[in-house]
């Protein structure tokens, strides 16, 4: 009744169609977190550690021996700067001091040191594509880390955990395009959401036109999407494109963590 | 083995900086070389599962590389058939293909239409880079992998005829 190329289509069309229906389905429930992945990842992530031991440690050798034929210069530069740096910490511990005093007159409530709840993890795998930007760190559950957990840094936010495993956790970073964070210009407190973008730079999305931003101003967490704690280092803008209309305008930042030569993080577990 | 030594290599030291993006998804010459091998049930188990662990460590919707990998499980006999051809442009034509076809479906679930695509060209060259590397080398990944199948055959063939050479001596 049918030709065969016929039926073939239609089987191609209906698998099709079941196919887009799935995605949607599993879109909707992203992320999810089964034992059946836990166990996976269990098995697999291990081996990505011992090839990126293995290649770190390779990198180290190779950089540690060429770094020797500048290695004399380098150090008198060195001495100069430490002795800069030694200058600016004894006015920075004048200002620290100057500091407490005053919290102590205002009596404000020191709040608890960032420090205690930070739990140090380092990298061990990447993303397969190039299309999503994501990373395996060394801690998981077993470690007291879970979904949605906030990431950072020394230099600012990394982003936040997406799964995890018993040992092991994915960490959907900022220049994500499924990321996002409320933010806030520093000196302006002009507030807006950082999206992340293809490249090594970010959207700071729905900030008011006529909001007043330059180039180079500082952007910080603002704690209010119950993720990030209030205050932590997003980016530096770099870019601010005003069209003709429309209510708000296009801002990029430029994260201060350097995702290409990231290796340990900080997971903020509470 | 050969499909999680490549898992853990592109999601390790394939995705240094220094290689900037341009490495392929080695996983789609494996399942062409499996489709066009291996049987039925082996080929097609592999490739799920290929897909289901490559979901999994991916930070995009989960599913999408078992479509990936299973749309060209189904497409690649036809398509192989069709032209009739076994020559080395072709199959580094196919394998170019299939990552072209991969990084459109990863573009569509990322950037659909109406969220617009002022973003594509940060994509455009990495993208170029791995089409461009899959038809130099993906001729000579899927060679490399029919020789050691060959091989891997071949030592089997041995082992079984040693055997059934030692079992008809002792009778």
């Amino acid at each position: 009744m049918f030709s065969k190329r016929l039926l073939t289509t239609f089987c191609l069309i209906l698998f099709a169609a079941v196919n887009i229906i799935l995605l949607s389905i599993s879109a909707k429930h992203r992320h999810g977190n089964s034992a059946c992945d836990r166990v996976v990842m269990a098995g697999i992530a291990p081996l990505q550690e011992g090839v990126t031991q293995a290649a770190r440690f390779c990198e180290h050798v190779w950089r540690h021996y060429f770094s020797l034929v500048t290695a004399r210069q380098e150090c008198d530069h060195l001495q100069q700067v430490v002795a800069k740096i030694r200058l600016e910490q004894s006015q920075q511990l004048k200002s620290e001091l100057a500091c407490q005093r005053f919290r102590n007159l205002l009596l404000l409530d020191t709040e608890t040191p960032l420090s205690q709840r930070l739990l140090p993890a380092q990298i061990v795998g990447l993303d397969p594509s190039i299309w999503f930007r994501t990373v395996i760190i060394n801690k998981g559950l077993h470690d007291g880390v879970s979904k949605g957990m906030p990431v950072i840094a020394p230099e600012g936010i990394v982003g936040q955990i997406m799964a995890a495993s018993y040992d092991y956790a994915k960490v959907l970073l900022l220049t994500d395009r499924s990321s996002a964070i409320d933010a806030l210009v520093q000196r302006t407190r002009t507030r807006g959401i950082v999206e992340g973008e293809a490249k090594a730079y970010c959207h700071f999305k729905y900030v008011v036109r006529k909001a007043e931003i330059s180039v180079g101003d500082t952007v910080v967490s603002s704690g209010l999407d119950g993720v990030f704690p209030r205050g932590l280092r997003v980016g530096s803008v770099m870019e601010i494109a005003k069209g003709p209309s429309g209510i708000f305008q296009e801002v990029s930042i430029r994260p201060f963590v350097d995702f290409e030569r990231l290796e340990e993080v900080l997971v903020i577990v509470e | 083995m050969i499909g999680l030594a490549t898992i853990v290599g592109q999601t390790t030291i394939l995705r240094i900086p220094v290689f900037q993006g341009v490495f392929y998804d080695l996983l789609i010459p494996l399942v062409i070389f499996m489709r066009l091998h291996l049987t039925l049930m082996e080929s097609s188990l592999l490739a799920l599962m290929l897909g289901f662990v490559m979901d999994l460590f991916s930070g995009g919707v989960f599913g999408l590389y078992i479509t990936l990998y299973l749309w060209i499980f189904l497409l690649v006999p036809g398509v192989s058939n069709y032209f009739n051809v076994r020559g080395t442009a072709f199959r580094s034509a196919l394998v170019a293909l299939c990552v072209l076809g991969q990084n459109l479906l990863f573009l569509v679930s990322t950037a659909p239409p109406w969220k617009g695509w002022h973003w594509l060209s940060a994509q455009l060259w990495p993208v170029l880079g791995q089409i461009v590397l899959a038809a130099v080398t993906g001729a000579s990944v899927l060679s490399l992998l029919e020789t050691m199948h060959r091989s891997l055959e071949t030592q089997g063939a041995m082992s079984r005829g040693r055997q059934g050479k030692f079992l008809a001596d002792h009778e």
